[in-house]
């Protein structure tokens, strides 16, 4: 694991690339949540970052590849945004586009609410969850892209 | 014996779940991969015991918790649906302790009181 902290504070970065493993996501979480806290001297953009890291990390060590993953995190006017980046099939990466369509295409506190509704009713190895719950708990706005065998989800909120 | 005494408290890596009397207390972080296979099930043994004294509120205290994953709030789900699956005389209410400066357990709990209707309310602690 590398890490990368530099530039005026404006425009601090922290920049992770690590191997998708599930023993980093609490660090990981932890270490961006501190960070957040910090730099914005807010204890909630430091819960708000940390619970952002979580659940996207999560999802790229469930249905990535288990080769790579990217984890940036920017200070830009007046936004932190968080970027994070992991490799993945391809059938993997429609069937995230096409989730992600079906959630923006409603408010975030709707689509939160439609995935607790249908939580019970999906397998237990995934919740449904992680995406609705980034959207509205952390308050940001979401991009989705896709490359060949390679995906990226943007995070932006207010900070 | 209390309500819940007979539930064997949870302990994992980084997260103890205890039951004692009518009040569930989680400690530490839940996150883990799959907790289908340790949360849920404990919840599960709580909720059986719960019916079965006849408790009309069971009280979840969360102020110790400091992460709580999306796969474990999934387990809350559970939890809630195996309530209203009940006959009403056997239902009961979830009051969740939550602590006022952690901002994810204020817009999870708000989250879950809004899916939970009137078997989840959530309060403030210290």
């Amino acid at each position: 694991m590398t890490t990368l902290a530099e530039g005026p504070p404006t425009s601090r970065l922290v920049e992770l690339r690590f191997k998708p493993l599930w023993l980093y996501v609490d660090e990981v979480r932890e270490f961006c949540g501190f960070f957040a806290r910090a730099t914005f001297e807010d204890p909630a953009i430091g819960d708000r970052v940390g619970l952002v890291v979580h659940e996207l990390i999560e999802n790229a060590i469930r249905y990535g590849d288990e080769k790579e993953l990217e984890l940036r995190m920017e200070r830009l006017e007046g936004s932190v945004v968080i970027r994070v980046a992991n490799t993945t099939s391809d059938d993997r990466a429609q069937r995230l586009a096409a989730i992600f369509a079906e959630m923006m295409a409603i408010s975030p506190g709707d689509a939160y609410a439609r995935a607790l509704q249908s939580a019970a009713g999906r397998p237990s190895i995934e919740s449904g969850l992680g995406l609705p719950r980034v959207r509205c708990e952390g308050q940001v706005d979401l991009e989705l892209e896709i490359e060949p065998g390679r995906v990226c989800i943007t995070a932006r909120g207010a900070a | 014996m209390s309500s819940l005494a007979r539930v064997e408290p949870l302990v994992l890596d980084g997260v103890e779940i205890t039951a004692q009397r009518d009040v569930v207390a989680m400690k530490g972080v839940l996150s883990m991969r799959s907790p289908s296979e340790t949360v849920t099930p404990f919840l599960r043994r709580v909720h059986v015991a719960a019916t079965e004294a006849g408790l009309k509120k069971l009280t979840v205290d969360m102020t110790e918790l400091r992460f709580m994953n999306s796969s474990s709030i999934r387990s809350l789900v559970d939890w809630v649906e195996w309530i209203r699956k009940e006959p009403e005389a056997r239902q009961y209410r979830l009051l969740f302790v939550t602590k006022p400066d952690v901002t994810w357990q204020q817009t999870t709990m708000s989250a879950i009181r809004a899916f939970g209707g009137e078997h989840v309310s959530v309060q403030n602690g210290v």
